[in-house]
């Protein structure tokens, strides 16, 4: 073992001189937040002063930055890790919507009219022309989803004490938005809460409701688009749990079973009434 | 070797320190170990899965850190190529960490550090390899070696006198006052461009952002206005940014509750 191993300082130990610039190990360690605060105040205030230490750190957030924005690795429900390009999934989740879309009613209407000659290719186009009909029919005579099993959010009128930092203009759309939800006119309340409301947590407030808002409007794809975007272990109850139900209802009628799936075992691994929720709907014992 | 430096240019405590002059003891060796054995062993789906994108994103990093000592080595190698190199090495880490072929668990500190600066040397001797050029520079690389070297030049020279650097220091104070400004997510959006370099398209998929490429290049447009308007209203053409302006910058982002590491 050397001496840089044995002591593992930054900036070198083990019988070097103190160290002058920050160790990349200890660099590594500020990026991940592994340090204390008093440590990681210690060596903020030495990157100030510090152009070299500062452009390792610069060098190092750009890099994680860079991957956490184009590359992630996700487990398959089969165990495999796989490596995901964030902009093959953008692309590719909208391809293969349409190209299952197409491929589905397509294929059994390129079945149907492709061999057939003479006679038997009006027969066959008879027989697409029904099979179309056939699919619109039974279509039309599926159930509509029956309606959303949450009940709207309360509104807490808190809410004006945390709106005293915005201004005037956004405290009268996020205040109309809020009524609106209230008085169950949804179409109303997400037309008003579209629109941005500062940052931090009002801003995560106007999401949910929006989110909310947009699902019992039937807009669930725009819903599922704004609640999964949330921090929703973040987000205490009842809006915690309000946008995990919302979220699962809004996937699966916007046919993204896949996630809502996932979803719903993400909280049957949890505690408390969501967690029993879901193990129930999983058909999964009950936690002790 | 580093030049050494005055009083001046370090008025703060030397970082690899604590105020009483014993070592740090380097925190990720452990924290790594900690998310191998929930990625390999966590009773669910979603803590295991969290585990594993934690640890990859760490071995990445501690890769690309080693990747740039060797690079410089090995002559120039583009960043994006470090990166790729980075990413698969970690992949494939993580893969034999979680079938038993690799186990850090009961490694020192000092091994884990050598075996990455290992597989940094190996991946990076690799793809040369691929490309056609191998040839080191100027010997081999050890693992001791500071990857200082090869990370982004510094923004300006230090030494300038104290009164450069108190300058310097208010006008990234005034930076980050007025970063403070803006909304956490336009302020994140900014942030990835200004400092990280990040592409439009790359700032709309990061887990912080999630926009539409249209919608971050109007919020980018939006912040470099108001933070102009309010540079200058503090006196401040923001036309370059001097050293310490990023150190400033990323404390608050170390504040702001969307930017998780």
């Amino acid at each position: 073992m050397n001496e840089r191993e044995s002591n593992f300082s930054p900036g070198g130990g083990g019988g070097n001189p103190p160290a002058e610039h920050l160790d990349s190990d200890v660099c590594v360690d500020l990026l991940h937040g592994l340090l204390d605060p008093a440590r990681e105040r210690e060596l903020l205030a030495h990157l100030v002063t510090c152009p070299t230490c500062e452009s390792l750190l610069q060098a190092c957030v750009a890099s994680r930055e860079r991957l956490r924005a184009t590359r992630s690795v996700q487990r398959l429900p089969s165990g495999e890790m796989v490596l995901v390009d964030a902009a093959a999934v953008e692309g590719s989740t909208s391809a293969a919507r349409s190209a299952g879309q197409a491929g589905s009613l397509g294929s059994v209407l390129a079945g149907l009219a492709r061999r057939p000659q003479g006679v038997w290719r009006a027969v066959a186009g008879g027989l697409a022309a029904a099979a179309v009909l056939l699919v619109v029919y039974l279509l039309a005579l599926r159930p509509a989803p029956g309606p959303l099993p949450v009940t709207p959010l309360p509104v807490s009128f808190d809410a004006p004490v945390l709106l005293a930092d915005l201004p005037g203009a956004e405290v009268d759309q996020l205040q109309d938005g809020l009524t609106a939800y209230a008085a169950g006119d949804y179409r109303r309340a997400s037309e008003c809460l579209e629109q941005k409301a500062g940052g931090g947590q009002i801003e995560t407030y106007r999401l949910v409701y929006l989110g909310s808002a947009l699902a019992f409007r039937g807009r669930y794809r725009e819903s599922a688009s704004v609640l999964r975007a949330l921090p929703r272990r973040t987000i205490p109850n009842p809006w915690g749990s309000h946008v995990a139900w919302t979220l699962h209802e809004a996937l699966r009628r916007s046919g993204q079973e896949e996630s809502a799936d996932s979803l719903l075992h993400v909280l049957a691994a949890g505690l408390g009434p969501d967690g029993d929720r879901a193990r129930a709907m999983l058909d999964l014992p009950a936690r002790e | 070797m580093h030049r050494p430096m005055t009083d001046d240019e370090h008025p703060p405590q030397p970082p690899g320190r604590s105020s009483s002059g014993s070592a740090f003891h380097i925190q990720w060796p452990e924290h790594l170990q900690e998310l191998l054995r929930r990625m390999r062993s966590a009773p669910d789906f979603d803590t295991r899965n969290r585990a594993t994108g934690e640890a990859w994103v760490l071995l990445n990093t501690l890769i690309v850190i080693r990747l740039r000592v060797q690079a410089t080595r090995y002559g120039t190698t583009a960043q994006e190529d470090l990166e790729d190199i980075a990413v698969e090495k970690s992949l494939d880490l993580l893969r034999r960490a979680e079938s038993g072929e690799w186990d850090p668990e009961h490694r020192a500190p000092s091994e884990l550090a050598a075996f990455l600066m290992t597989v940094a040397r190996n991946g990076l001797v690799d793809f040369l390899r691929k490309s056609g050029r191998v040839e080191p520079l100027a010997g081999d690389a050890g693992p001791d070696e500071d990857p200082r070297g090869a990370a982004r030049a510094p923004l300006r020279a230090s030494g300038e006198g104290p009164d450069a650097d108190a300058e310097r220091r208010e006008f990234a104070t005034a930076l980050r006052g007025c970063a403070e400004t803006l909304d956490v997510r336009t302020r994140m959006v900014w942030f990835l461009r200004v400092f990280c370099d990040l592409a439009t398209k790359e700032i709309a998929t990061h887990p912080s952002v999630r926009l539409k490429p249209g919608h971050v290049d109007v919020l980018l447009q939006r912040a470099r206005r108001q933070i102009r308007t309010c540079m200058r209203r503090l006196g401040h053409e923001s036309h370059d940014l001097p050293p310490g302006t990023f150190a400033e910058i990323w404390r608050l982002f170390r504040a702001d509750e969307v930017y998780r590491p």
